[in-house]
């Protein structure tokens, strides 16, 4: 290419270029080689995208830990016999969508991924709860050796340096635990890189998992523990008694600006948005883990009664209709799981979108913390399934 | 299990979705496939705690307005579709650093664009008149050429239309500088060569006149509800047209018979058609066909062609809205006047657009807040050099930093301190969603001897696959939203005519063996 002047020039042009273009390419194209196209794993963003995000993972239980009396650290590692050779990376505080099969239905439910992104291998925390078919069904019935399918790494409690401040303050309640044992690991392996203040809200001390691996963690300077317990009977020394309060924060956090990062039931978020709004923190500073399925409705700030203890749900698959009933205070996700019929789910919490569904006809309820929709989906009518409630009959159109 | 259809569609990108349309409304029977569980493919939207990013769209080129409709908006119009566009009438503002450096605002609408180029370039009055009259006569060039159903006479395009000649067989750069444009007016009209992907040294000027027309003339648009509006939008009229849309349902394969494209393979099942059209890229059915279902000039095609730029995106969430930020929609940066070819061949080429969608739609984001989109346009070979799976993710905020840093220091604006969200796409994410052969969301670049003039006007060197027909980015229109969606009527329109041709054909044969047979009837009878 000649080197363009600073001045202005004039360059001629001839218009019988023209009719050379279609010789000149002919040309070229026939100066190529007739061989196969590479497969798309020969691209450097093809394969860096099929090992960070794998459309499904197999893994093998290869430990069982009883942590507390209802919950077990169950670790997972590649399943090499079924094609996974290795697990995808992950950004601490990230979760997995666990396959199980229960009496010939299928259910995904996601868990907080819990051991450090440098591991190599899995570990979740599954705490037996009540009316939960999946925990209890992984609490009671894995051993060692079983295989499932998993999902690839997703969430949005994950530490973003651009975004949050140096020190995070987190707030675990009870099981919501998990990731932060995740970020805790990282931290002191230096795959992350903040001050973490944790507080872990627990009911009385026999629930804390863990406790002497947090204790260790604590000798790191950029991580401490303060354990807050709620229930009745005596507070051990060094513990806080009570909720975590807007006073209980600011004694502990940090001169200036600090992240809070959440990850609890659906009643520690409600007492923390009224806490953190006397602090006065901007949004940005704010992170809530997923709030999960609602599993009690009726308690939602914008809850729509159901005027029918139960409605009709038709369900479109392409290839035939299938009816099924679904209860008012049930989610389509739900109903859906308990007909057979084959979902897509992640999150459970309306958010990701995963489960992205057309309603053809009919009226629901989707709760306004939970509805992670796009501005168009409410207009041409798509639902996330997975925290939707039917309040009238309708038919849904499976993608 | 196996299934019958007269018309599959692979891939409900903007082209996979105007086909559908445009097959089911002729009244076939169609079924569309799309590997993820959205239509759209990068006409998408994605949400982050109180903000809905546009993933790709900046503007759509030649929307016009509802008085005067561009022919994006006339095509809408056409299919049914009402999209709530806004009009933006403000081209760009373009920084160049350095020295030699400017910082321009251009405006949209044929006066307003002279008067806006004369006032930072109070010399290039000439030039923009001939300028101006080269953009008609390209328009004029085009209409004889479609009166004369692409066979123009030869001596008539040379003698009235010679202009248009000439930017059809020279690179950008060069016809600006034939037109006598100095330096940095020229450098003001190549900014846009970005949206291209191809350096102004290397792009047919032809092309790039074809969409400047587009937005100085009918002006652009922007969707009120990201671009994901337009896509659901569409799926909608599949929908109402009785298209099936089948979404979570990638193909895995192309049927072939006797050289002839019979079908695809979703999973265990394979569903046979008269005919199929691919919105993926032709190194994709490539790999699916299988060696032996490809002919030789079709491999040496394939391997002739290099693939388009891909991008780094940032999305940002700020906690500031777009009056504290104080800036347009679309702000074009670059250190240097003339970014050339190897300008991009570097980890990190020092041009980006930056967008404030808040600036355009005001309410796209909750009151107080708006929504940064910056583009950089990369060559992964040179932007991903020893990124690894482990790394991915430092590289990831690595690059948001530096360009995050760079916009800052540019544009005098405090970003870091109020990043409420962030959401960082490389080639990877196109590798990911879109399964793009290196991540290019480009398709194949348009540079030189496979520039636009030059894949319309070569009609035998194209892909030749028997009853498969391509639509989307990687066509012979190139990349771009409203070519795309062009380009998906145009492959339904071939297959449609295809099939009457044959539906006629084989109303003949029997028409021909009724009488035959009615004639061995009557002799018989005898």
């Amino acid at each position: 290419m000649e080197k363009i002047s600073s001045k202005v020039k004039k360059i001629k042009l001839n218009a019988a270029n023209f009719l050379k273009i279609v010789s000149n390419r002919k040309k070229k194209i026939d100066s190529a080689e007739s061989v196969d196209v590479k497969p798309l794993s020969g691209y450097r963003p093809n394969a860096i995208a099929s090992v960070i995000h794998p459309e499904r993972q197999f893994v093998k239980v290869s430990e069982i830990t009883a942590v507390t009396g209802s919950a077990k650290l169950i670790k997972l590692v590649p399943d090499k016999d079924r094609g996974t050779e290795r697990l995808a990376p992950f950004a601490a505080g990230s979760c997995i969508s666990v396959e199980v099969s229960i009496d010939g239905r299928t259910y995904h439910r996601p868990y907080s991924i819990s051991s450090s992104p440098l591991e190599g291998y899995y570990e979740i925390i599954v705490k037996s709860a009540n009316g939960g078919i999946v925990s209890n069904f992984l609490n009671d019935n894995v051993n060692a050796g079983d295989g499932f399918v998993i999902s690839e790494p997703f969430g949005e409690l994950t530490y973003e340096p651009l975004r949050d401040a140096k020190t995070v303050v987190g707030i675990a309640g009870g099981v919501g635990i998990t990731p932060f044992r995740s970020f805790i690991k990282a931290i002191s392996d230096g795959a992350e890189n903040f001050d973490l203040i944790l507080f872990y809200g627990i009911d009385n001390p026999s629930d804390i998992v863990l406790k002497d691996e947090f204790d260790r963690a604590c000798s790191n300077p950029k991580i401490r523990v303060v354990y807050v317990m709620s229930g009745e009977g005596d507070v051990p020394d060094g513990f806080e008694k009570g909720f975590v309060t807007a006073e209980l924060i600011k004694k502990y956090a940090p001169e200036g600006d600090y992240s809070v990062f959440a990850c609890g039931p659906e009643a520690m978020y409600d007492f923390l948005e009224v806490e953190l709004k006397k602090l006065g923190l901007r949004k940005k500073f704010i992170r809530f883990d997923y709030r999960g399925e609602p599993l009690r409705p009726k308690k939602l700030g914008d809850y729509i009664p159901a005027s029918c203890e139960s409605y009709k749900i038709t369900v479109d698959d392409h290839r035939a209709l299938t009816e099924i009933t679904c209860g008012g205070d049930e989610t389509l996700l739900k109903a859906m799981e308990r007909n057979g019929i084959r979902t897509r789910t992640k999150c459970m919490s309306g958010i990701c979108g995963y489960c992205h569904t057309k309603v053809s006809e009919g009226d629901y309820y989707m709760p306004g913390n939970r509805d992670g929709r796009r501005a168009a989906d409410a207009v041409y009518g798509y639902i996330h399934p997975c925290c939707t409630f039917p309040r009238s009959d309708m038919v849904i159109k499976l993608p | 299990m196996k299934y019958e259809t007269d018309v599959i569609v692979v891939g409900a990108g903007n082209g996979g979705l105007t086909a559908a349309n445009e097959l089911a409304r002729s009244g076939l029977k169609v079924i569309l496939f799309e590997k993820h569980n959205l239509p759209g493919g990068v006409a998408t939207s994605f949400v982050r705690g109180r903000f809905e990013f546009e993933a790709s769209l900046h503007e759509l080129c030649d929307v016009g307005t509802e008085e005067n409709p561009g022919v994006v908006r006339k095509l809408f119009d056409k299919i049914g579709l009402d999209v709530d566009f806004i009009n933006e009438m403000t081209l760009f503002r373009t920084v160049v650093k350095g020295v030699e450096g400017y910082d321009v605002s251009i405006k949209a609408g044929r006066e307003e664009f002279e008067r806006s180029m004369l006032e930072c370039c109070p010399e290039c009055g000439k030039s923009m008149k001939k300028l101006m009259k080269l953009l008609n006569s390209t328009q004029e060039a085009l209409a004889y050429n479609d009166k004369k159903h692409g066979k123009p006479n030869k001596l008539v395009m040379l003698m009235r239309y010679s202009s248009f000649l000439i930017s059809a067989s020279h690179p950008l750069d060069d016809v600006l500088l034939s037109l006598g444009f100095e330096d940095k007016a020229r450098s003001i009209l190549e900014t846009y060569w970005s949206y291209l992907g191809v350096p102004a040294t290397d792009l047919n000027a032809f092309h790039y006149f074809e969409m400047l027309r587009g937005y100085v003339k009918a002006g652009a648009g922007v969707p009120r509800l990201r671009s994901y509006s337009i896509s659901l939008g569409l799926a909608e009229n599949n929908f109402k047209n009785g298209c099936d849309v089948r979404l979570n349902s990638e193909v895995t394969g192309f049927i072939f018979e006797d050289g002839k494209v019979i079908g695809v393979r979703v999973g265990d099942d394979e569903y046979y058609a008269k005919e199929v059209i691919s919105n993926i890229i032709p190194h994709n059915v490539a790999n699916l066909a299988g060696s032996e279902n490809i002919k030789e000039k079709d491999k040496k095609l394939l391997n002739a062609r290099k693939f388009g730029v891909s991008f780094l995106c940032i999305y940002l969430g700020m906690d500031l809205s777009v009056e504290e930020l104080g800036l347009p929609y679309t702000t074009f940066v670059s250190s240097c006047l003339f970014p050339g070819e190897s300008f991009l061949k570097t980890k990190y080429p020092e041009i980006y657009i930056v967008n404030c969608l808040n600036a355009v739609v005001e309410d796209a984001t909750p009151s107080g807040t708006s929504s940064l989109f910056i583009t950089v346009p990369v060559i992964p070979e040179y932007f991903m050099e020893g990124v690894t799976p482990e790394n991915y993710r430092e590289f990831k905020n690595e690059a948001a930093l530096r360009y995050i840093k760079d916009c800052e220091e540019t544009l005098g604006i405090n970003v870091l301190d109020h990043i409420e969200e962030i959401s960082v796409a490389t080639p990877v994410t196109f590798a990911r969603y879109f399964a793009a052969p290196d991540g290019t969301a480009y398709g194949y670049e348009l540079s030189r001897w496979d520039g636009l003039m030059a894949r319309m006007l070569d009609k035998i060197n194209r892909f030749s696959y028997d009853r498969l027909t391509f639509c989307g980015g990687h066509g012979a229109s190139g990349d771009g939203y409203g070519v795309t969606y062009l380009s998906g009527i145009e492959a339904a329109e071939k297959v449609i005519s295809r099939l009457k041709k044959q539906e006629l054909i084989e109303d003949i044969k029997q028409t021909v063996k009724n009488t035959v047979s009615g004639k061995r009837r009557k002799k018989e009878e005898n």
